[in-house]
């Protein structure tokens, strides 16, 4: 079985999910040609880490069509937190795409990956951001020492975003604050542990206004028109 | 009944509200807005002592911080930022943020009585020796004008 030679950069990035979420590194692989710092993690993997995860519930994959003309194959992941909510996302893959790299991974193998990994990114359970990447024997400890600095951090990234996305004008924070209840049950990002605020993130970064604020009937008026 | 019920969110409200909008347009400092944020896991119960802090500042962001330094930086969020960060030099001893109203009331009524006690201090040094220092002198003190003193009147 051919291995993938990793460069220092992923192995570290291999070593502290390894570390965090107690799985075997050396399924995860680098295909990213635009980025070779991206991971893709095997399906089982995934929901080995999501399972780890605060508010996640559950998830599934199941083939959705071959496109013959592209040799492409497309899954449909769906993940769904302890709120209910539901995400969905595809994944594609084509045939004959890796061709130097492991026996085992065929292209479903692949396409299964990108989906659920993309649901899981919309859900906001990203395990990569999630981890982290100081070396550190004591990481109660590390974790202690950088909290407060972290907090400041993602609070200034939350409220940059919440104003990029409409949800804060100025003062007023109602719409945040309305968003956060109803997505995290809580009226304030800082009351959040680094984990959950990281979710806060990876929500924000794919919230759409105008999919969640525009009702169904306006929105198919604008995309007839 | 007064409220005696802890908020716990209350604090982390208010700090997330001073990073998103500075009460005066001033932005926290580096380590203004660690210290409020270090200090958010502090409590009442569980005050942090000032040598904790100064470590935290010294293991998280590589700063040396005085004990005199560490009180302007309290004063500061304190005065330009309105954080109810309260303290107490009895056991426990420590800072924390407010939780409730009786909290607040307690660190009131502290804060009184101290300034009640130095303000009465101050009093009893001005009364016995202000006189004397704004030049109300003696007969006796007079110099006459042969140049020897005046003998004192009664």
């Amino acid at each position: 079985m051919q291995k993938q030679i990793k460069t220092q950069k992923q192995q570290e990035i291999v070593s502290n999910l390894v570390n965090q979420f107690g799985i075997d590194g050396e399924r995860i692989l680098f295909l990213n040609s635009r980025d070779e710092n991206d991971p893709w993690i095997p399906p089982s993997v995934l929901e080995q880490i999501a399972r780890q995860m605060e508010g996640y519930r559950s998830s599934s994959v199941q083939h959705d069509k071959f496109i013959p003309q592209t040799s492409q194959t497309v899954y449909l992941a769906t993940v769904t937190d302890s709120l209910d909510r539901v995400f969905t996302r595809s994944g594609v893959a084509t045939v004959g795409e890796i061709n130097n790299v492991l026996d085992e991974i065929d292209t479903d193998y692949l396409a299964m990956g990108r989906a659920l990994s993309a649901a899981l990114n919309a859900a906001g359970f990203n395990p990569v951001k999630a981890i982290k990447t100081v070396n550190f024997r004591d990481e109660a400890e590390n974790e202690r020492r950088l909290r407060p600095i972290l907090r400041t951090k993602d609070l200034k990234q939350i409220h940059a975003m919440a104003t990029e996305k409409g949800l804060m004008f100025g003062d007023d924070k109602t719409a945040y604050r309305a968003w956060l209840f109803e997505n995290f049950g809580v009226r304030t990002a800082a009351i959040l542990d680094a984990q959950t605020r990281s979710r806060v993130i990876n929500l924000l970064r794919n919230y759409d206004p105008f999919l969640n604020e525009v009702s169904a009937e306006f929105r198919e008026d604008a995309m007839y028109a | 009944m007064e409220a005696t019920t802890k908020q716990l969110a209350f604090p982390f409200e208010v700090f997330e509200e001073e990073i998103a909008n500075p009460m005066k347009g001033i932005q926290l400092t580096e380590t203004e807005a660690f210290v409020a944020s270090l200090l958010l896991e502090a409590s009442s119960e569980k005050p942090m002592k000032t040598d904790d802090i100064s470590k935290a500042i010294k293991n998280g962001l590589n700063i040396d911080v005085s004990y005199r330094e560490l009180k302007k930086v309290i004063r500061a969020l304190r005065r330009n930022h309105a954080f109810p960060i309260l303290s107490r030099r009895s056991k426990p001893a420590g800072l924390w943020w407010c939780q409730s109203i009786s909290e607040m009331k307690d660190f009131a009524r502290l804060w009184q009585s101290q300034y009640y006690d130095e303000m009465t201090t101050l009093w009893l040094m001005m009364k016995h020796n202000y006189p004397r220092l704004a030049g109300q002198l003696r007969i006796s003190d007079i110099p006459s004008r042969n140049g020897g003193k005046n003998e004192k009147q009664s």
